[in-house]
């Protein structure tokens, strides 16, 4: 698949900010199926990695974003994966169509517009990974860290 | 004085939930694209020029069983 002109704009502009922003994550496959991929290291100190689908009618619309290590990623004290919530409001997650991947909710499609950056999203990502940490503490569902809409 | 420990970020946080969406008095949270951490600050902190701080909407998600 091949960008046109306005995406592939837009697309450089994402990847500038990311540079700027966000230098542990970068495009890749920027000719065909692109995606954005990524390591953050957590403020309690564990490692994640997000990758990011770039779909072919972005920017119009929304990218899919994954947990994409670790793999399974586990919920409160191992007693389920966080992927089998599959669509759940209380994990903010989608059901995944990767398995072993968590595809979080960052986005619901209808309330993406193209005025939100890949930099919003990662942000988005970043902070549900936060709130994922702190259901590992209690077991307290990620909805109770994040706002809904 | 900026923090960037876990408990005082989920603290921030659960706030802001219970708030509706307003930030904890006194208090915002930014990413530091340059140790590429949450942290929570002081809004009279001096915001450096490339600190993106966090908002309701930064927080929001939406998916529904």
């Amino acid at each position: 698949m091949a960008w046109d002109y306005y995406q592939r704009v837009r697309l450089g502009n994402d990847a500038n900010g990311l540079r700027t922003y966000f230098p542990s994550f970068s495009f890749y496959e920027p000719t065909g199926d692109t995606y954005v991929s990524g390591y953050w290291t957590s403020n309690a100190g564990n490692g994640y990695g997000v990758m990011i689908t770039i779909p072919p009618g972005y920017p119009d619309e929304c990218p899919s974003t994954y947990v994409s290590y670790p793999s399974p990623l586990w919920g409160y004290m191992g007693w389920r994966t966080i992927e089998s919530y599959g669509t759940s409001h209380d994990m903010h997650t989608w059901k995944s169509d990767r398995p072993g991947w968590v595809k979080i909710c960052t986005y619901r499609p209808e309330g993406w517009s193209v005025e939100h950056s890949m930099l919003k999203i990662i942000r988005k990502g970043l902070l549900w990974i936060f709130a994922y940490e702190c259901h590992l503490q209690d077991g307290k569902p990620i909805k109770n860290f994040l706002m809904d809409a | 004085m900026a923090t960037d420990k876990h408990n005082d970020i989920r603290a921030f946080m659960e706030q802001m939930k219970a708030s509706g969406g307003n930030p904890p008095s006194g208090k915002r949270m930014v990413l530091n694209p340059q140790t590429g951490k949450f942290e929570v600050r002081s809004v009279s902190d001096r915001p450096g020029d490339q600190i993106p701080q966090m908002d309701a909407e930064d927080m929001k998600a939406f998916a529904h069983d």
